[in-house]
C-alpha cells in the first residue's frame, strides 16, 4: 500500500518583528518523493517545516496536502507524522505506550494496537524493546522510537527535523539507509530538514537548497552537485575552487568564454546562466575536476605550481597547491595518484572548459 | 598529601560555628521539648492519651489538616498557572514575574496580614467594590474565620508551590508537547496525558512544602482566623502561655514535628523530592 500524498506550499511567509525567517517560500512535491530542505542554521528551514507541521503559524501562504488546504487547521488535524530533533519521546511511557500513543488517541481497538504497535517495531528492528522505559534506551534506539511512532498511524507525510544530528557517524549512517528503506516501503512522502549535505545527498530524491528564508536552488543532488545555481550552492554542496576572472572573447560555442586571470594567463570556462552580460565573473572548480598532468594529459586548461599540503582522506588524497591564482584545492583518488605529490614538488594542473563554471562576481 | 589529610578537619572548623548554634539553639530544646512530653507524672503516655480521648484536641488536629489541604490546593490552583506562565516567558518577563512572586517576601508579614483585614472587613474595599456594584447586597464574611485564614495563608504560600513546579517545567523539552498534538492530541488531552503528568514531581514538592509549613503556621490563623477556629499552632500557644500546661504543649508540638517529618519522609523515599530540591541526582 502506498500511502504518499502529494505536498503544494504556495508563498509561505514568517516574520519575527523585523526578521522576516521565512520569505515567500514556494514549492511542490509529488507523492512519494523525498525532499530535503538543506540549509545552514538560519536558513529557515525548520521554520518552513514546523509550519507545514502546524506548530507554527504561517503569516502568509497556503499549504496543501493531498488536495486538502491546513495551513490553518491546528496540528492534531493535520495527521502528519514528525520526527524531532530532541526525539520528544514520553520518558514517562514505555517505547510501546509511546508508539501505541497516536493509536489511542484514534480509538483503535486495544488488540490491533498490538499488532500495528509489533510490525511497527520490527520494522524499525526493536521488536523486543517494547516495555523498556525511554530513558533505558541508547541515542540510536531512541530514534527508532520516534520513527516508528511517527509513522505507526499511515500518515500521508513524514517531516523529519534533523532527526540524526545528535548522532554519531557510523550510526547515521546505518540510520539514513533505513529511513530510505522504510519510506520506499512506505511510499510516505518526506521533508527532511537537515545542515549536513551529505546526508541530503545521499537520501533525497530532490534538494531544496536554502539562505536567507528562500529557496535557493531546487533539483536533484547529480543537478545541484554538477550544476550549483550560485558560487554559495557549490561551496555550501561539496568542496570547491574560486577564482576571481575577467571576462576575455567567446571561444566557439556561445556558452564557452575565454577569461583572464591575470595579465599572463587566461583560461576557457562555461557561463552559468545568468552571467551572460556581467564581465566581472568568478570560476569555481570542483576539486576533483583538476587532474595532475603526469605523463602529457593536457586538458583545455592548464597552470603550474608547487604542492603546499597534502592530506590523507581514506579512498582520495587532497593535494593543495600553490600557484599564481592563489592556492588550488584538488581531490584524486589514492589509486590514481601516479605522480610523486610530495610537499614542496613542482606539479601541472589541468581541467576541462566545461568543469570550470563562471558566475557573475558579487 | 597532607592538604587533603587535612581537608576533612578544615571543612569541620568551617562548619563547626554553624553546628554549634544549631546544637544549642535547635536541636538540644527539639530534644528536651519532645522529652518534656513524656515527662507527666502520672506516666509516660498520659498527656498523649489525653490527646486521643478529649474531643477538642481532635477537632484542632482535623481542622488544622483541613486548613492546610484547603491552602495546599488554592496554591496549586493559583500558582500552577503561574509557573507555566513563569517557564514559558522570555527573559525579561521572566524577571519581572519572578519579582512579583518574590515581593511578598520582602514585606514584614505582620504588614501583609494586617493589610488582609483593611481589604477583606465589612467596609474593606473588596466589599465596598462589591456592595456599590450591587453583587452582593450584604457585606462577605471573609475574614477572622476560616476563610480569612485560608485568604491570608494562600498569599503567603504561593511562592513555595510555584518555585519547584516552575522548576520542573523549564527542564521540560517543549517538544513533547508539540509531539503529542502532531500525534493527534488536542490541547487538552496533550495537558492531561503529557504535560501535567511529567510535572507530577514538582506539584508533589510544592504541596508537600506547603502543606508541612501551613501545619504549624501561627501567625496568619492567629490574626485573621479570629477566635472560632482554633489550629494547632495556637492551641500550642494557648497551652504555653495562657494555661501553662507545658507537658501538653510539648505533646502536640511533637505530634506536630513527627507529622512533618513523616510526610518529609514520604516525600523524600517515594517522591524522590531531594532530587527536586536539588539535594540529589
Amino acid at each position: 500500500m502506498k500511502l504518499g500524498a502529494s505536498i503544494e506550499i504556495q508563498g509561505l511567509k514568517k516574520t519575527y518583528g523585523p526578521l522576516t525567517v521565512v520569505d515567500r517560500i514556494s514549492l511542490s512535491v509529488a507523492p512519494g518523493e523525498f525532499i530535503s530542505l538543506l540549509g545552514s542554521s538560519g536558513s529557515g528551514k525548520t521554520t518552513t517545516l514546523m509550519m507545514v507541521a502546524g506548530l507554527t503559524m504561517p503569516d502568509a501562504g497556503e499549504i496543501v496536502i493531498g488536495g486538502r488546504e491546513i495551513s490553518r487547521l491546528p496540528p492534531e488535524k493535520r495527521a502528519l507524522g514528525v520526527v524531532f530533533q530532541s526525539y520528544a519521546l514520553f520518558p514517562h511511557y514505555t517505547v510501546f505506550n509511546n508508539v501505541a500513543f497516536p493509536l489511542r488517541l484514534r480509538k483503535v481497538a486495544e488488540a490491533d494496537i498490538k499488532r500495528q504497535v509489533q510490525e511497527v517495531l520490527d520494522k524499525v528492528g526493536l521488536s523486543a524493546l517494547g516495555g523498556r522505559k525511554i530513558g533505558q534506551l541508547s541515542g540510536g534506539q531512541q530514534q527508532r522510537v520516534a520513527l516508528a511512532r511517527a509513522i505507526v498511524f499511515s500518515p500521508p507525510v513524514l517531516l523529519m527535523d534533523e532527526p540524526l544530528g545528535a548522532l554519531d557517524r557510523k550510526l547515521r549512517d546505518q540510520l539514513q539507509t533505513e529511513i530510505k528503506r522504510i519510506q520506499r516501503d512506505l511510499g510516505v512522502t518526506v521533508i527532511y530538514v537537515t545542515h549536513d549535505q551529505e546526508e541530503a545527498l545521499a537520501l533525497s530524491d530532490r534538494i531544496a537548497v536554502m539562505k536567507d528564508g528562500r529557496i535557493d536552488q531546487i533539483g536533484t543532488p547529480d543537478e545541484i552537485y554538477e550544476k550549483p545555481g550560485s558560487p554559495f550552492i557549490a561551496g555550501f554542496l561539496g568542496e570547491s575552487n574560486f577564482i576571481d576572472v575577467t571576462r576575455g572573447r567567446n571561444a566557439g560555442d556561445d556558452a564557452q568564454v575565454v577569461c583572464v586571470a591575470d595579465l599572463a594567463r587566461s583560461f576557457v570556462g562555461r557561463l552559468a546562466n545568468d552571467a551572460a552580460r556581467a564581465t566581472d565573473l568568478v570560476a569555481v572548480i570542483r576539486p576533483e575536476a583538476i587532474e595532475i598532468a603526469g605523463d602529457g594529459t593536457r586538458l583545455d586548461n592548464q597552470i603550474e605550481g608547487v604542492v603546499e599540503q597534502r592530506d590523507f582522506m581514506g579512498a582520495t588524497i587532497r593535494i593543495a597547491v600553490r600557484c599564481s591564482l592563489g592556492k588550488l584545492v584538488v581531490r584524486v583518488s589514492r589509486l590514481h595518484l601516479a605522480t610523486n605529490c610530495a610537499i614542496g614538488r613542482p606539479v601541472s594542473l589541468t581541467w576541462r572548459s566545461r568543469d570550470m563554471l563562471l558566475f557573475p562576481r558579487t | 598529601m597532607p592538604y587533603s589529610r587535612h581537608q576533612g578537619l578544615v571543612t569541620f572548623a568551617f562548619l563547626a560555628p554553624a553546628i554549634i548554634l544549631l546544637v544549642a539553639v535547635l536541636i538540644w530544646p527539639v530534644l528536651d521539648l519532645v522529652g518534656r512530653s513524656f515527662q507527666d507524672p502520672g506516666g509516660p503516655f498520659v498527656l498523649y492519651a489525653r490527646l486521643l480521648e478529649v474531643p477538642i484536641y481532635l477537632r484542632v488536629l482535623a481542622r488544622t489538616l483541613l486548613f492546610s489541604v484547603a491552602t495546599s490546593l488554592v496554591c496549586l490552583v493559583l500558582g500552577y498557572p503561574v509557573a507555566y506562565a513563569l517557564a514559558r516567558a522570555r527573559p525579561l518577563a521572566r524577571a519581572i514575574i519572578l519579582v512579583c512572586i518574590l515581593l511578598p517576601f520582602w514585606t514584614n508579614l505582620l504588614v501583609r496580614t494586617y493589610g488582609w483585614i483593611l481589604i477583606l472587613n465589612p467596609q474593606g474595599i473588596v466589599n465596598t467594590v462589591l456592595l456599590q456594584l450591587g453583587i452582593i447586597s450584604a457585606p462577605l464574611d471573609i475574614v477572622y474565620n476560616f476563610l480569612g485564614a485560608l485568604i491570608g495563608m494562600s498569599q503567603i504560600m504561593l511562592p513555595y508551590l510555584i518555585l519547584p513546579v516552575y522548576s520542573v517545567m523549564v527542564k521540560l523539552d517543549p517538544q513533547l508537547a508539540n509531539a503529542a498534538r502532531t500525534l493527534g492530541a488536542g490541547p487538552v488531552r496533550t495537558f492531561v496525558s503529557i504535560y501535567f503528568p511529567l510535572t507530577l514531581p514538582g506539584v508533589m514538592a510544592g504541596l508537600l512544602l506547603v502543606f508541612t509549613i501551613s501545619l504549624g503556621f501561627f501567625v496568619i490563623p492567629a490574626i485573621l482566623g479570629g477566635s472560632g477556629g482554633l489550629l494547632l499552632a495556637q492551641l500550642i500557644e494557648f497551652n504555653v502561655n495562657t494555661s501553662l500546661n507545658w507537658g501538653m504543649a510539648s505533646a502536640l508540638s511533637t505530634t506536630l514535628l513527627a507529622a512533618t517529618l513523616l510526610l518529609y519522609m514520604i516525600g523524600d523515599r517515594w517522591l524522590n523530592l531531594g532530587a527536586i530540591w536539588g539535594l540529589r541526582r
